[in-house]
């Protein structure tokens, strides 16, 4: 799988220039450095602006320079992303939630799913700003963020950056001792993140997405399964620069065991749909927002 | 002191038979969470490694065997110091079973 921080920018050179310069911007020239920068990506990563361009004309429905249009915002979007871990990672609670627009519903939903006891699993994808959601989550309890950690300079440097006591990243190569870790983690009622919308395991189903048989992660569902905790699919969405809103799903209560394995299958796959269908949703309107630069669905682009 | 000897043959008889209970138990529910077919439960030895070896347990197939074990044995497993170690074969997983429905009882 080819994935965005496999090109040759994504290090930590780079990233040092970001975090050196972007804060001394003044604030009202954030945007126009993005859109600049954005469009050199988008001019220099030939292989990424491809994935992207494949994956967004089915998603969009969008062709020809509508869909190169969306396919730029992504990189913009890459850009909003990449400036906010000079902000995100030390903002206050208070900074956090002056960055939100119209997010009210939000905190009531995280607490009532905590107060059952049996943790929670947010399911989110890269989609907007993860880094931000986990920092948003931290203020209900403590954080358990379960990806796969690559091996690379600029990965570790933006891992340890967003690190605290509140937030904590689950290495899911590690195998079998994360997987017990987080299942730990939710039977001590906290809080466990995961981006359900890359494959990293063997352990799939195969639900409709965008018309189309698309292999999503059982992991996370299966964990709530077990654990007892809710799957609460939600992406915090950008609303102009640095500014974001949270997009919050229904509940989706842990499957319930069932004796007969193909029940119990066709019971996973019943809550996975569900939190496939509001990724669909989310990104029928926030197509620009969806940062996955290699092919998600193994066709050939052809703009 | 002959009292005190007979009583803890009798204690250990009841924890060996408890031990051999679970692990009874256990193997078919092993085979059943790892979706195994061509295994019976006599097939599978007490030492047998549950990670690593032949069954090749990912994590996945960690989570089916451990809701399985806890709506069966109706036990929280994986709490507290649980850790991999537990699951290194199907004498340390009956020995951890064990010990959690003590605690339960308690």
């Amino acid at each position: 799988m080819t994935r965005w921080y496999e090109h040759r920018f994504h290090n930590t050179t780079a990233l040092r220039m970001i975090f050196v310069v972007m804060p001394r911007l003044p604030r009202f020239l954030h945007p126009p450095v993005a859109a600049v920068t954005a469009l050199i990506f988008f001019l220099v990563l030939k292989r990424e602006r491809r994935a992207v361009t494949g994956n967004l004309r089915r998603v969009s429905g969008k062709r020809r320079l509508a869909l190169q249009w969306k396919v730029y915002r992504v990189f913009y979007s890459f850009c909003d992303l990449m400036v906010s871990y000079c902000f995100v990672p030390q903002a206050t609670d208070s900074q956090l939630l002056g960055m939100l627009v119209d997010s009210d519903g939000s905190s009531a939903s995280i607490k009532q799913c905590l107060a059952a006891g049996n943790g929670l699993i947010v399911w989110t994808g890269h989609l907007g700003n993860w880094e931000f959601a986990s920092r948003l989550l931290s203020m209900y309890g403590r954080v358990n963020v379960a990806r796969v950690v690559e091996d690379n300079p600029a990965e570790i440097t933006l891992r340890n950056l967003m690190a605290s006591e509140r937030v904590t990243t689950v290495d899911l190569k590690k195998g079998i001792p994360a997987t017990l870790e987080l299942l730990q983690a939710l039977r001590r009622n906290e809080i466990v993140a995961i981006q359900g919308d890359r494959v990293y395991q063997r352990h799939t189903f195969d639900v409709p997405f965008f018309s189309q048989p698309t292999g999503f992660p059982v992991g996370p569902f299966m964990l709530s399964q077990v654990s007892g905790a809710p799957v609460l699919p939600a992406f915090v969405i950008r609303r102009g620069w640095l500014r974001y809103h949270v997009l919050m799903g229904d509940p989706i209560a842990a499957a319930p065991p069932r004796d007969k394995r193909v029940e119990a299958d066709a019971s996973l796959c019943q809550a996975m749909c569900q939190a496939v269908s509001f990724l669909e949703a989310a990104l029928v309107t926030h197509h620009d927002q969806w940062m996955n630069f290699f092919d998600f669905w193994p066709v050939p682009a052809q703009d | 002191m002959r009292r005190f000897l007979q009583l803890s043959f009798v204690v250990c008889c009841s924890v060996n038979n408890d031990m051999s209970t679970i692990k009874e138990q256990l193997k078919p529910i092993i085979l059943n969470s790892l979706r195994i077919t061509d295994l019976t439960p006599a097939d599978l030895r007490d030492d047998q490694p549950l990670l690593g070896g032949e069954l090749e347990i990912d994590s996945i197939d960690v989570l089916q065997l451990v809701l399985e074990i806890e709506r069966h044995f109706g036990i929280k497993l994986v709490q507290g110091n649980f850790n991999q170690k537990n699951l290194e074969n199907i004498n340390a997983l009956a020995a951890t079973i064990e010990s959690k429905m003590a605690e339960a009882r308690s």
